[in-house]
């Protein structure tokens, strides 16, 4: 677990930032509510707005963008909230392997008695680790915070849950999937490119299938879909929103490590 | 341990190719237990390869090659090695005291007042973060990280690449060291006189070919000398050309050169026919030798 140590060691710093960004957009987010709170005439404005556009920012039918659920599912979860992590989630998978192979580092480490296996295994490890943290630290603050602004009335707790834990398992998933883009190219750029073209198809298809109505199972293909399909927080709790996700990561996961025990070191 | 009849570093026909490009070429390799084994050869001549193959950081695409008896893959087989890089990529924010830590962890302990002493010969300051370190203090960490496990078998790129001469010394001292201990070293290297100073054997490699392995005492003998007589009066052409080992001539005004193979004794009778006032001998290391072992004199 040396590696596993270090890897959470080394980017301790940059997580403590990272909390603190997300803590920041917690708070804007939370004092920008009492001025939409109620607000008839906002609902009405977003009527206006294209299906797609309406979908893609998480605004649903049945749920009024001027209430807590809708405002924090729209602003939040359907958005900048997800971004960031996913964010995190791509930029962190990345570096991993193709990072730190690129930058020479990797090289030097594997001159060591540990296996390509325990460091590509422990780093993904340490990254599932910080971003739990980083979650977590999302959804306290975010819990903490909403009182004095009033803005968790009407928010389905386990929705709530739910919602956050998506959050972790769809991140998860855009971390595996750079990972894997760097574990099998040995750099960090393909594995940025997997991660982000994850995320951008996921978003856009997400918001534009459903605006076109298209066939529910193209809809289920789409991780994104399993977690925004529906609002959480007015909802209530879906198991698929979840848990899939996380479990999936392990596929990219294991693509990567089997392709980078056996390959040449650049 | 190692049983004695395997040897520390064993390849067959140990070959790579990057697309059209063969790195490695079928290299049949031995190094002998507690032996300095000299792996010289221009840059580009697939130096670092043959050392990326031996660690298992790439894959042959022909042959094979052990270390300590086992694939360099082997993590089990790491733990026994000391490896110094030619390019010395640290984490930047890492001191030396963490790389020595991690480092340590990684290969189950290691040799705390070992270590310590080497930072101290080495003037190491192991407070400071890797990326504020010049060149040559980055190499020290690079010598201290490979050396503080007591390896069995140390493999070493261009080591002292950096290091000023005083410290190149030390280096060199601490080598003959760990070789009287029982180590073995394989030192890659374009530096000439630093594998003659400290290897028994040497094998010269050239665009991935082994050209050839032999003793630093045998290349000694085989090296050419450059012999310079400065005469009192200019010398008559054609004097030199005939006497045998004479390889080349060079006249000018105020004497002649002369590059010879083998022993000198020839010359020296004709040479004691004109009025000598100064012998120069420039190049008596083996650097002729090596720079035509590089250019492809051999084939001819």
């Amino acid at each position: 677990m040396t590696i596993l140590r270090r890897a959470v060691r080394d980017r301790r710093n940059a997580l403590l930032w990272w909390m603190l960004g997300l803590t920041a957009l917690n708070l804007f987010t939370l004092a920008f509510y009492p001025t939409i709170r109620g607000q008839q005439d906002f609902d009405e404005l977003v009527q206006q707005m294209p299906e797609a556009l309406r979908a893609m920012f998480g605004m649903a039918e049945g749920v009024s963008l001027s209430s807590a659920p809708g405002y924090l599912w729209a602003r939040l979860f359907s958005s900048l909230l997800t971004i960031l992590l996913i964010v995190y989630a791509i930029v962190g998978g990345a570096g991993l392997v193709g990072g730190s192979e690129e930058d020479g580092t990797l090289e030097l480490i594997l001159a060591n008695p540990v296996s390509r296996l325990a460091v590509a295994l422990q780093r993904f490890l340490a990254l599932l680790l910080l971003l739990a943290g980083l979650t977590l630290v999302a959804a306290l603050t975010l819990v903490a915070m909403a009182a004095p602004f009033s803005a968790l009335e009407g928010v389905d707790p386990a929705g709530l849950a739910v919602a956050f834990c998506g959050l972790y398992s769809l991140s998860a998933l855009h971390a595996s999937v750079a990972f894997a883009g760097g574990a099998i190219t040995g750099r960090r750029g393909p594995g940025l490119a997997a991660g982000t073209t994850l995320a951008a198809a996921g978003f856009l298809a997400q918001g534009l299938l459903t605006a076109a109505g298209a066939p529910t199972w193209t809809r289920n293909l789409n991780p994104w879909h399993w977690y925004l399909e529906q609002n959480l927080l007015a909802f209530g709790p879906r198991w698929e929103a979840a848990l899939p996700a996380l479990f999936l990561a392990a596929a990219p996961v294991a693509l990567g490590i089997a392709v980078f025990r056996r390959r040449d070191l650049r | 341990m190692t049983p004695p009849a395997v040897p520390p570093i064993e390849t067959r026909g140990l070959t790579k190719r990057f697309g059209p490009l063969t790195a490695v070429d079928s290299l049949d390799l031995a190094v002998e237990r507690g032996e300095v084994f000299g792996f010289l050869g221009p840059n580009g001549a697939g130096k670092t390869t043959t050392i990326r193959l031996l660690l298992g950081f790439l894959n042959p695409t022909a042959g094979c090659a052990r270390v300590l008896g086992s694939p360099g893959a082997d993590p089990a087989v790491r733990r026994r090695i000391g490896y110094l890089p030619a390019e010395l990529a640290f984490d930047p924010r890492y001191t030396a005291f963490d790389l020595i830590d991690f480092f340590g962890d990684l290969r189950g302990g290691h040799d705390q007042a070992f270590t310590r002493t080497l930072i101290d010969r080495f003037q190491l300051d192991p407070t400071r973060p890797v990326g504020d370190l010049s060149t040559g203090n980055r190499r020290k960490v690079g010598i201290v990280q490979a050396f503080m496990h007591r390896p069995d078998l140390l493999i070493l790129d261009e080591p002292t690449s950096g290091l000023d001469p005083l410290l190149q010394q030390e280096f060199h001292r601490l080598i003959r060291e760990e070789v009287a201990r029982g180590a073995t070293v394989f030192l890659s290297s374009h530096v000439l006189p630093e594998v003659e100073a400290l290897a028994s054997r040497v094998g010269i490699l050239r665009k991935g070919r082994l050209i050839t392995v032999a003793a630093v005492d045998d290349l000694r003998r085989k090296a050419r000398q450059r012999i310079e007589f400065f005469t009192a009066r200019p010398v008559p052409r054609g004097l030199f050309e005939a006497v045998p080992g004479v390889r080349s001539v060079v006249y000018h005004d105020r004497g002649v050169q002369v590059l010879v193979e083998g022993p000198v004794d020839p010359l020296i009778k004709v040479a004691a026919t004109l009025t000598v006032e100064r012998i120069h001998t420039p190049g008596q290391d083996l650097e002729d030798l090596f720079l035509e072992y590089y250019q492809g004199g051999d084939e001819q």
